[in-house]
């Protein structure tokens, strides 16, 4: 990896930070914050430091000082929050010395040039901030100093008890002459501290940013519509001919039929998961440059009377801390926000933090912030792809009253007749005909009894989540346990996990408690992305397996349509979002487990996932697996044949 | 085993209702003032603006839970040390110079600490993100970016939960692998760790980042809006003239 070809960054410019570059900043700042708060709360402060440093070193490596400077800023306004100024020095540690490891990483410098670039400049920046601090805080530090002094005294006795007095006196004069030479001994002390932080984010930051880099495109920044042109926007009409994007990854060619979409049409766009939806929405928003797309005029994305543009993941859609906040973003003065909040039904909630709304809640937000533009097109990207029914339904209810063009991307199939055309992208997965194995039943394998979970018990946080919840799973079964929202189903997940201990009641497995057993139950939590942890293919299944036994790695990789001789090697980085997904199933068949607890697996699958997801769950009961799927679509379970169970009705006592 | 918390609990108390920026302007004055004016009689007024605040706040006491067993280990050990050390005065034979030292370090740092725990307790994130944006405000007058910068920080509030669940979501990952077969132990092991640990967490992060750059973008706008807060009231202007001129007045009184 030495002598690789330097690490793409961002095309050089000065001035304000872009839309990009602002995003880059403000995640960094919140992952170093979240890293210090779980760094105190498992006392484990420094090593949580140190992992800020190289998240901090990544952004450095890929953007410009100023992202980092910004980054840094907003991190230590927001460590105010943690605790004063310990938490203050913490992001500033991680945020120096991940900017100038950061810098050298770009410059895929060796260890000895990487050390001293960070010495170099990181070095003096720590030396003089702690210099001045000091210098400020005169009485914090003599008090500080004379405390440390004492320390070392109290210490020393003990020492001259056992016999150590040379010890304890040269520790004491040269504790005093350190005190006495403060400002020499501050700088010694930080160029140790330099050179270890440059150490470690050579050794870990380089793989690290390795694999951001592997996963990621390169720092893309994506233009922001002109709004001082001179021209109107007019993105409809315009046809669709032999699509063609370019980005920066290259040329990519969008398999949909002619077309054309004329004011106030209603078009959704289908096709499987990687077909090409995404990219073509994006095209027609203007975002990438593009042939075979003809409009009569600029796209305007997010101006008055343009394209307005409403993405998949509901937390992301939304910007704004409160909800009028939000609907404020880009607009210059909206009439009465408060009747655009009615029109998707959010009126009560104006004045409510937005982290505080759920998924539908979010989209429909961003519903209005798209009306809030009278926009001549909206286009929707899978935007009810993460809702559960009902926020789907309020969401295609408002995109059907829409007075613009709107065309929508999804790849669910029941939401097809709810507009008057469909366009294909790519060739769809035919569904398979269902069909229902008679599966074997046995003895019962997962028993749960009467178990409740009461977060924060005794402290004024304390929230119970679920009551005396009784299930049983028999050898071979597969069960769909259904519950809402905000019904305790994570924390029932967690607890069958071993991860949380049941505040009450009892989880066996094949008779023994869960957190004894964890080997037998293996869980699939939402979001793969989130639980491959491994550089290949093959690693992060042995590691979710716990086995290196060949047949059986093979026989699972094979089982979810990979080719162990040519995948194997592979790279989890590069892996799609359906091969993460179906090395995830890997995993969990690899792993032999008495149970398999899937934790709403169905989430964004199309047809041709939900294939893979049958097929597997076919595979565990033919092992004699159980399988409990948690989830909060049933409809899917109906159609499979699977016995669903209500989590309402089994936990009761829920006041 | 219980332990003191560092989170917002929702409440109706003057603390509560008191706008953001007051209270942090507030937590940086007392702070400083206490700070730069150190000696019994400063830690003794900022203590006493403490347990005031306090009980004014009208949090239950359930809130003092006991600190993590760590803190009390070496605490206990410095107290220990600070003892033998000695030095004047002494009190019945005993030298208590050195634990009296110390007891002023500590009352100083938890004073500090209690100052943050009362304003993460009386307020929400969400809250602290526009107390912040409009502290801001006023540095645009020196031409300072602070809309850049304000945009920043509305974004990074915006996406602390739901980091948080996915730092989290990591962690279980973790921690529901069976027998590590596949992993040598010692510093190696742990670097590996490290970097499989940070990447995922990283990607995932950036991911976020290239959707919010998106939203940005579809909104035709990479400034967060002013957000006002309401009005100031009476209770504002009395708190931060308090907080504001006491800490001036320390530097007469100490």
């Amino acid at each position: 990896m030495d002598g690789g070809a330097a690490p793409p960054r961002a095309e050089r410019h000065r001035g304000p930070l872009d839309a990009a570059e602002l995003a880059d900043a403000a995640v960094t700042a919140a992952v170093v914050v979240g890293l210090l708060t779980f760094g105190r709360l498992l006392a484990a402060g420094t090593f949580f430091q140190v992992l800020g440093t190289i998240v901090v070193a990544v952004l450095s490596a890929r953007r410009r000082s100023r992202v980092v400077v910004m980054s840094t800023t907003a991190s230590m306004a927001m460590a105010l929050l943690l605790g004063g100024i310990g938490p203050i020095s913490q992001a500033f540690v991680a945020g120096l010395f991940g900017w100038a490891g950061g810098r050298g990483l770009a410059r895929r410098l060796r260890l000895l040039p990487h050390v001293a670039l960070t010495v170099v400049t990181a070095w003096p920046i720590v030396s003089a901030a702690t210099l001045a601090f000091l210098a400020l805080f005169s009485d914090v530090r003599q008090l500080s100093f004379e405390n440390a002094r004492n320390q070392w005294v109290g210490f020393g006795r003990v020492l001259e008890r056992i016999g150590l007095d040379r010890i304890a006196d040269d520790g004491t004069r040269f504790t005093d002459w350190s005190i006495e030479h403060w400002w020499l001994m501050v700088p010694v002390l930080q160029l140790g501290v330099t050179i270890v932080y440059g150490l470690i984010v050579r050794r870990v930051g380089r793989f690290v940013l390795q694999r951001v880099e592997r996963s990621l495109d390169a720092p893309w920044t994506p233009p922001v519509a002109g709004a001082g042109s001179p021209t109107a926007p007019a993105p409809v009409p315009f046809s669709l001919d032999g699509v063609v994007v370019h980005r920066r990854a290259g040329r990519q060619s969008v398999p949909v039929r002619p077309d054309r979409v004329d004011p106030g049409d209603r078009v959704v766009v289908v096709g499987d998961n990687g077909a090409g939806k995404t990219t073509l929405i994006e095209a027609i928003a203007g975002l990438h440059p593009v042939e075979g797309i003809a409009r009569s005029g600029r796209p305007g994305l997010g101006e008055p009377g343009g394209t307005a543009l409403i993405g998949q993941a509901p937390q992301t859609q939304v910007l704004g801390l409160r909800v009028v906040d939000d609907l404020a973003w880009g607009t210059t003065g909206i009439d009465d926000p408060l009747a655009l909040l009615r029109q998707v039904g959010l009126e009560h909630l104006a004045e409510q933090p937005t982290s505080r709304l759920s998924g539908g809640e979010l989209q429909r937000l961003a519903v209005a912030a798209a009306l809030a533009r009278n926009p001549a097109l909206v286009l929707s990207d899978e935007s009810t792809a993460m809702l559960d029914p009902d926020g789907r339904r309020r969401v295609l209810d408002l995109l059907a009253d829409v007075d613009a063009a709107v065309v929508h991307s999804t790849h669910l199939t029941d939401e097809f007749d709810r507009f008057a055309r469909r366009t294909e992208v790519g060739t769809p997965t035919p569904a398979l005909s269902p069909r229902h194995p008679e599966r074997p039943r046995g003895a019962v394998m997962l028993h749960v009894s009467g178990v409740g979970y009461v977060y924060d018990p005794g402290s004024p946080w304390e929230r119970r989540v679920l009551a005396g919840v009784d299930l049983d799973l028999r050898k071979g079964e597969v069960l769909a346990l259904h519950g809402e929202n905000g019904s305790g189903k994570t924390t029932l997940v967690r607890m069958l996990a071993g991860i949380l201990r049941p505040s009450e009641g009892r989880i066996l497995v094949d008779g023994s408690p869960v957190h004894e057993r964890t080997r037998e139950i293996a869980v699939a939590f939402q979001h793969p992305r989130l639980q491959l942890l491994r550089s290949t293919l093959y690693a992060e299944v042995t590691s979710m397996a716990g086995t290196k036994d060949e047949r059986v790695v093979h026989g699972a990789l094979r089982a979810v349509g990979f080719d162990p001789a040519l995948d194997a090697g592979r790279r989890v980085a590069e892996l799609s979002g359906g091969q993460q997904r179906r090395a995830l199933l890997a995993g969990i068949l690899a792993r032999q487990a008495r149970v398999v607890v899937m934790d709403e697996p169905l989430a964004g699958l199309d047809a041709a996932g939900r294939d893979d997801l049958r097929r597997v769950i076919d595979r565990l009961t033919l092992q004699g697996t159980s399988v409990l799927i948690v989830s909060h679509d049933p409809i899917w379970a109906e159609r499979e044949g699977i016995r669903i169970v209500e989590l309402s009705e089994i936990s009761g006592g829920l006041g | 085993m219980r332990t003191i918390q560092f989170r917002h609990l929702e409440r109706t108390s003057t603390l509560h209702r008191l706008r953001p920026d007051t209270k942090i302007v507030c937590l940086i004055a007392v702070s400083m003032g206490v700070a730069l004016n150190l000696g019994w009689a400063a830690i003794a007024a900022g203590w006493t603006v403490l347990v005031g605040a306090f009980l004014l706040s009208r949090l239950p006491r359930t809130m003092l839970a006991p600190p993590p067993r760590l803190f009390l280990l070496i605490v206990g050990f410095s107290f220990m040390f600070s003892l033998f050390s000695g030095g004047d005065p002494v009190v019945g034979g005993i030298e208590l110079g050195g634990v009296l030292e110390f007891a002023q370090l500590l009352a100083l740092g938890l004073l500090l600490v209690g100052f943050a725990a009362l304003l993460t307790w009386t307020t929400s994130l969400t809250d602290i993100g526009l107390g912040l944006a409009n502290l801001l405000r006023p540095l645009r007058l020196v031409r300072a970016p602070v809309d850049e910068l304000t945009t920043v920080i509305v974004l990074a509030v915006r996406s602390v939960p739901e980091i948080g669940s996915e730092v989290s979501a990591v962690t279980d990952a973790y921690r529901t692998r069976p027998d590590r077969t596949d992993r040598r132990g010692g510093v190696r092991g742990a670097l590996g760790d490290m970097v499989d640990f940070s990447s995922t967490v990283v990607v995932a992060a950036h991911r976020r980042a290239g959707e919010l750059g998106r939203a940005m973008v579809a909104r035709g706008s990479t400034r967060a809006p002013h957000a006002p807060l309401p009005k100031r009231r009476s209770a504002d202007l009395v708190a931060a003239a308090a907080c504001l001129g006491g800490a001036v007045a320390a530097f007469f009184v100490f």
